[in-house]
């Protein structure tokens, strides 16, 4: 069952996003900076798209699990499709600096660092399985609404949320990315509930910010910045702080993290052309 | 293939500072939080909600609107755990509901309590949760 729960909550993702990315970025250089950037920034498009086509399809056609996994399929297959047929064959970036010397002590510090983030990340996970206030009391609450397999999926939305603990304290307004995704998990599984989502999405975002970070910066100014930058996050305490407590801060810096790139990468001298997103 | 750069040594030196900086924040941090984590595991108590709440879901519809009543002060964190552990079924913080639960601290004769708010004593369960019904 842990293995069902996690194959649906990070692969599809994961696919569809870098399908995407592949379709409408350049064949950036470094190669391997690119696929990291790539696959990292894919795994939250492809949260994103999966969350809001699950939103659709309740709000169109109900809670059906049925017509959500076509539409899902369908939505791959259309990805696999437009990057097969419109994927961006230019060359993006100058020649990559070879990866050496003490880069490759950059490197190990930053996978060390690495492993112990995930080594706090799981054993904060198993002591606090819910996560911290909000990643309980507002995506999760809204996700388990969501996910629900019948009429009662509405309830998300009802405005008695927010009187339990004060007006707007369980927030309505707030994007249903985290809640509708985890939401389309939780239903694919026949698992409400279940902390393995929450858990594995949480991850996901951390360990794609981190990517995010590495790959964009290493690509847009080399390796040496992409790492330490890496190292520096992994190494700052509230940054892990956040990932184990599932909160919402990840998707945030997520989200910031392409647009920075997007300018920086418009202005950057020498540069032919911008990322196309 | 571009030549290799070297760095001035200053940069070099920087960047090593930065590096050991953040080993040494990443291990330090490894240990506070295990150390956290074994003395303040799950401090909403979300799992010993999920556990108390159980029996009330196999009882009150997944559609229904529950009251809420208790004789500890209005706290939004119980409130909304017990909203978490009772979802999909959305929580109120008045008995006027047709299903009401009961989050109690002390024990006391709930029949009692019932006949005075207009309630219908429906289970008693473990740790505190009573189950009640609004009086017809």
């Amino acid at each position: 069952m842990m293995a069902l729960i996690l194959t649906v909550t990070i692969l599809p993702p994961i696919v569809i996003g870098l399908l995407i990315t592949r379709t409408f970025l350049p064949l950036n250089r470094p190669a391997a900076a690119a696929w990291l950037l790539n696959l990292s920034l894919g795994a939250g498009l492809g949260i994103g798209v999966l969350s809001l086509l699950f939103f659709l399809v309740r709000l169109l056609v109900g809670p059906s699990n049925l017509v959500y996994g076509i539409a899902e399929i369908l939505a791959i297959a259309a990805a696999t499709t437009g990057c097969w047929l419109f994927r961006d064959k230019a060359l993006s970036g100058a020649d990559p600096r070879p990866f050496g010397g003490w880069q490759w002590l950059l490197l190990g510090a930053t996978v060390v660092c690495l492993v112990l983030a995930e080594a706090q990340f799981l054993d904060s996970s198993a002591a606090s399985p819910y996560g911290n206030w909000d990643a309980w009391s507002i995506w999760n609450l809204r996700a388990k609404l969501l996910a629900q397999p019948d009429g009662s999926w509405k309830n998300a939305f009802s405005p008695l949320l927010n009187q339990l603990a004060g007006g707007g304290a369980t927030h309505g307004d707030y994007p249903l990315l985290l809640s509708g995704f985890i939401a389309r998990c939780w239903s694919l599984t026949g698992s409400i509930g279940d902390v393995t989502v929450p858990i594995a999405v949480a991850g996901l975002f951390a360990l794609a910010t981190v990517g995010l970070l590495i790959g964009g910066l290493a690509v847009l100014r080399g390796w040496t910045t992409g790492l330490t930058a890496g190292l520096i996050l992994l190494g700052t305490r509230d940054s892990c702080a956040i990932a184990i407590g599932n909160s919402q801060t990840y998707r945030w810096a997520f989200s910031i993290l392409p647009r920075l790139f997007c300018s920086s990468s418009s202005t950057h001298p020498g540069e032919q052309g911008g990322w196309r997103l | 293939m571009a030549a290799r750069v070297r760095y001035p040594l200053r940069t070099v030196v920087a960047l090593s500072v930065s590096a050991i900086l953040s080993l040494y924040g990443a291990m330090q941090f490894y240990g506070e939080q295990r150390q956290q984590n074994q003395i303040q595991p799950d401090p909403y108590k979300l799992i010993d909600q999920e556990r108390r709440f159980a029996p009330v879901r196999e009882i009150v519809p997944a559609n229904a609107l529950v009251g809420y009543v208790s004789d500890l002060a209005t706290d939004p964190t119980l409130l909304l755990t017990a909203q978490y552990a009772l979802a999909p079924r959305l929580v109120v913080k008045s008995p006027t509901s047709d299903w009401v639960i009961g989050n109690f601290a002390r024990p006391q004769d709930f029949a009692a309590y019932a006949r005075a708010h207009g309630l219908t004593l429906v289970k008693e369960f473990p740790d505190g949760v009573i189950l009640f019904r609004k009086s017809k």
